[in-house]
């Protein structure tokens, strides 16, 4: 075709790379390091023994990716190298693979990324407390596949496919948060932070219940695609069409223009935390985390015109024109048909729509070695609330500071997607502060540096002390 | 502290974070690195069934090619029509003959009293016949016998003289000394005729060779074409006393008789023969397409080539030749004789045909059994050559000596398309432009690396309602790059069976079809570029035959039901 058309994957591709670059929501490998500037971030109760200002855009970079399906599973070793190709790699689609669809979950099959980058930070001790000041931007992006349509692309027949739904969400948006926590008595500590949050762009893309019924004389597709689009300036770029077979024409969309791009919602957030020491080896803490919702001025909403495709061969067919219901002329009907099916047309602004933040519950437990109180070790369980995208993990930490300046831990991870291993290491010695970790280790990473497990994670950030 | 340790540690950290991340890199893992070779589709998959076509008529997929010799008529019939171009004449002419006195005897006849009578004279004569004269019945003439009568002196008259002459001599006319005398049964009688010459002439209107008398004699002799008549004058006297002048000396009556006679017709049996370079030539121009491939077979029926003679010789011809088909080489592809037939005098229509049957009014017939074979392969031009034309020497007839008599002929041929029991038309088609497609797939092959181990093929069925009168044999094969056809032994196309033939349009015939493609080997498919079909229509398929149907462009067609196309084995698309 020589016209570029917004189909879903489209759509979906510009989503997901525009937004699974970057960032994570915290280090959570950190949780229990003493040191790091950014534990209130984690749990609005816990504060900082030092005054800091982050280095604007450096102070707090994180960028996470999660899935229980990877590049790994997708591109494969070559079964036909190097004797039947010089390519050491193939798509799992290569018939020649013994197990296509081994690295697929049976149910679902998700990919997320979040991204956090900490615009401008600080803290500092007043009233009684420890106070935080930040201007975050932070991006969520997640895919949700069903296994049918793994199968479906690898072994199409003769056969139902129910692929039922496919999801893509992505949330964007900067959150200006201002944050305290104070001491109640020696035990208990306990903080929060109010956020507003200033709404970039939200997209939400559904398509629901696919099936394809290749059986029998008529085969049918059906699928209720869905966009909702919510940017400032966001408009579909339309394009009308002359049906091929029938009178009239179509309008679908074919691009996206992005006219004067701003704050598209504005939105409240919350964090709430607590910390409780019931002695002084023993921590127990808990966090409510971006308990909130973006109102969206704009809801641009896209959707296929025809839930359904049906291809039934072609009947009564012509041999020449004369006869009139040519197989050209059949075959025409049906690409009006597909064209409605798969296009997306523009059904306008619906007026705006209010999506929830992705809440968070972190609950962890700290033990520091009587004998030796420079090691901890920590327990803590993080939760992502995101309706379909819902995940959650359990983390077993060792950390240590051997120098006042210099500590660090590394940890074990279980999570919906996978178990991997986390570290960190916070160096701050007087005035400066430096920090990387990773909640997972990123394995390997393709030659673009996609990590081939989907599950990595990178934090850094550079501040100043005082 | 020294804070350069610190700071020391951050720039390790920092390095160390970059370095891990280098080291973890694998680069096989690349954009660049990935094949590209996709399944498409499960081993086995079908389309949709239940596709189907509208009736197709011949009409529909075959074209005539603005042939010159065959054409479509009001009913939807498939006619073979072409004349053969301008009329050939050739004239025949019998030479006039003349018998010629080679001698003539003068007698002389004493006259008494009363009655006397002797022969006054002879006449012998002779012709040249023209070689084309076999036989003489009678000869026609417009000449004269000139008889002299000399009456002597020594008689004032002689009272009555009576010429007889031979029964075979027509003597319609006769004057004596320019007065008309009256004829009965060849005697002419003169009364008181005077002393002196007198000159008769006898006017002969014909000589009827089939006629004897006593007077004479006709004869003709074929083989040396020569005709003669020897023909006496007779004459009987009386003469009365009182005429008598000198009774002591009568003497006597003398005469002769002279003639030439130039023969202006004749009745007889006569052999002239025509001569003809050919009778013709039909120029078949613009082959159909359904009739120009090479396992054509146009044995037709019954077909007629119609000769239209004008014979302006009152003789019936005989005619014979030979019917030569040739390419535009001039090759001779078959020939057909044609033996002896008859063609009657004036306009006549004499058809050639194959089946024996009844010739309607005004038309003659004659079977030529072996006419199919000028068509079987459709030749440039067919030539009516080896003309034998001469008039049937067995008819007795009156002809015209010196008139020319021609004969014109002119031929066409015609016959509606009717298939004998080993014809057959193809209609060949192909599919194009194939390679563009398929050289991007592949079967899967059970050993990796041998083209050869593949499993896959197309599978088309269908109901085929056939209404023609005529089995359809599908045929297919495919071509690769360079056009050549592909072995079946490297890319099979099997066709299950022959469709069957309809016995009239009322009672259609329907086959279910199977045709499966088979690539022996995956490079045979790179290597496929189109495909050839071949619709072969043939009046038998080996146990029965349908003949004499006249194939139809209209109503006879062919319906595609219940089409259905399976694949069998894993197709692979490789686009790398």
């Amino acid at each position: 075709m020589k016209h570029h058309i917004i189909s879903l994957c489209q759509l979906l591709l510009i989503l997901a790379l525009a937004h699974t670059s970057a960032f994570a929501q915290g280090l959570r490998s950190a949780y229990f390091t003493d040191g790091y500037l950014y534990q209130h971030t984690l749990n609005p109760a816990m504060g900082n023994d030092q005054n800091y200002v982050a280095i604007p855009a450096l102070g707090n970079i994180n960028a996470e990716a999660h899935g229980n399906f990877g590049y790994e599973d997708i591109v494969r070793d070559n079964p036909l190298y190097p004797t039947e190709s010089g390519k050491k790699k193939t798509s799992f689609m290569n018939p020649y693979l013994s197990d296509p669809l081994k690295g697929f979950n049976k149910s679902w099959n998700r990919v997320g990324a979040d991204a956090n980058i900490t615009l401008l930070s600080g803290g500092f001790k007043a009233w009684g407390g420890y106070n935080t000041v930040e201007i975050n931007a932070k991006s969520s992006s997640n895919v949700k596949l069903p296994y049918e349509l793994f199968r479906f692309a690898v072994d199409a027949g003769n056969d139902t496919y129910n692929i039922g739904d496919l999801y893509v969400n992505s949330q964007n948006y900067v959150e200006i948060a201002l944050g305290h926590s104070r001491d109640i008595n020696r035990q208990w500590r306990v903080g929060a932070k109010m956020k507003l949050l200033l709404g970039v762009a939200d997209a939400d893309i559904q398509m629901k219940d696919v099936t394809a019924n290749l059986t029998g004389d008529t085969w049918t597709l059906h699928g209720d695609a869905q966009a909702h689009m919510s940017m400032k300036g966001w408009k579909y770029k339309t394009e009308e069409k002359e049906y091929k077979a029938q009178a009239g024409s179509y309008s679908y969309i074919n691009d996206v223009n992005v006219d004067g791009a701003g704050i598209g919602g504005v939105g409240l957030a919350a964090d709430l935390g607590a910390v409780f020491r019931p002695d002084k080896y023993w921590e127990v803490s808990a966090a409510l985390l971006d308990l909130g919702f973006i109102h969206w001025n704009n809801d641009c909403y896209a959707t296929n015109r025809d839930k359904d495709f049906t291809f039934d061969g072609f009947h009564d067919t012509g041999i020449k024109s004369s006869q009139g219901n040519t197989a050209d002329d059949q075959w025409d009907k049906y690409s009006d048909q597909i064209a409605q099916f798969y296009n997306l047309q523009d059904e306008g602004d619906k007026g705006g729509r209010t999506t929830m933040l992705s809440a968070r519950m972190n609950i962890g437990v700290r033990y520091t070695l009587p004998s030796y109180e420079k090691i901890h070790f920590g327990l803590l369980s993080a939760t992502r609330f995101c309706g379909k995208h819902t995940w959650t993990e359990g983390r077993l930490s060792a950390n240590w500071e051997p120098l006042n300046w210099l500590d660090g831990g590394v940890n074990l991870t279980a999570n919906t997607f996978s178990t991997n291993m986390g570290w960190i290491i916070n160096v701050h010695p007087k005035g400066f502060n430096v920090f990387f970790g990773m909640d997972h280790l990123i394995g390997k990473v393709s030659k673009e540096m996609i990590p081939l497990s989907s599950n990595a994670s990178v934090s850094m950030g550079m501040n100043v002390t005082f | 502290m020294n804070i350069r340790i610190p700071f020391l540690c951050s720039a390790l950290i920092l390095m160390l974070s970059s370095g891990m991340l280098q080291s973890c890199k694998d680069n096989d893992f690349s954009f660049d690195n990935i094949d590209a070779t996709i399944g498409l589709g499960s081993d086995e998959l079908a389309l949709p069934g239940g596709n189907s076509t509208k009736e197709i008529a011949l009409d529909d997929v075959v074209s005539l090619n603005n042939s010159n010799f065959i054409y479509i008529d009001d009913n939807g019939d498939y006619q073979i029509k072409v004349d053969g171009g301008s009329q050939e004449t050739s004239t025949v002419s019998i030479a006039p003959f003349t018998f010629k006195t080679s001698s003539s005897i003068s007698s002389t006849i004493p006259m008494i009293q009363g009655t006397f009578q002797g022969k006054l004279a002879a006449l012998n004569m002779s012709s040249t016949t023209p070689s084309e004269v076999e036989d003489l019945s009678s000869v026609a003439c417009d000449q004269n016998i000139n008889v002299t009568i000399k009456v002597p002196n020594t008689v004032r008259c002689v009272d009555e003289l009576t010429l007889s002459l031979p029964s075979f001599l027509l003597i319609d006319h006769a004057t004596n000394d320019g007065a008309n005398l009256s004829i009965s049964n060849n005697t002419i009688t003169l009364n008181n005729t005077v002393a002196g010459s007198h000159t008769m002439v006898l006017h002969v209107k014909s000589i009827d060779f089939k006629t004897s008398s006593n007077l004479g004699s006709t004869s003709f002799d074929k083989n040396n074409h020569r005709a003669s008549l020897t023909a006496d004058i007779y004459l009987k006297g009386r003469l009365s006393k009182n005429n008598i002048i000198n009774m002591g000396s009568l003497s006597s009556i003398s005469g002769n008789a002279t003639a030439d006679l130039t023969i202006t017709a004749a009745t007889g049996r006569f052999h002239p023969v025509f001569t003809y370079d050919n009778f013709g030539s039909v120029q078949l121009n613009n082959i159909p397409d359904f009739l120009s491939d090479k396992s054509v077979n146009m044995n037709l029926y019954d077909p007629h080539i119609h000769l239209n003679f004008n014979n302006s010789l009152p003789i019936a011809a005989k005619v014979s030749g030979r019917l030569i088909a040739r390419d535009a080489q001039e090759h001779t592809i078959s020939s057909v004789d044609i033996s002896t037939f008859t063609v009657p005098t004036g306009n006549s229509v004499i058809v050639l045909h194959k089946q024996s049957e009844a010739a309607p009014q005004g038309q003659t017939y004659v079977t030529v059994p072996g006419l199919g074979n000028l068509l079987k392969t459709i030749p440039d031009h067919i030539d009516f050559v080896d003309i034998k034309a001469e008039a049937d020497n067995t008819q007795t007839t009156e002809v015209k000596l010196g008139h020319d008599y021609a004969m014109t002929e002119q031929y066409s041929f015609s016959t509606p398309l009717q298939l004998d029991a080993d014809a057959a038309i193809a209609y060949t088609d192909s599919i194009d432009d194939l390679n563009k497609t398929v050289k991007k797939l592949s079967f899967k092959e059970n050993t990796v690396g041998d083209p050869t181990s593949i499993n896959g093929s197309l599978k088309l069925e269908a109901d085929i309602t056939n209404r023609m009168p005529a089995y359809l044999t599908l045929t297919a094969w495919g071509t690769n790059l360079q056009g050549d056809s592909i072995p079946q032994s490297q890319l099979s196309v099997v066709v299950d069976k022959t469709v069957e033939a309809a016995s009239d349009t009322q009672t259609p015939a329907t086959t279910h079809l199977t045709v499966t493609v088979k690539p022996q080997s995956n490079n045979v498919l790179h290597s496929l570029e189109g495909l050839q079909f071949r619709f072969r229509a043939a009046a038998s398929n080996g146990n029965n035959a349908i003949v004499g149907k006249t194939i139809n462009a209209k109503k006879q067609t062919i319906t595609v039901k219940n089409i259905k196309l399976t694949k069998t084995g894993k197709l692979i698309g490789n686009f790398n």
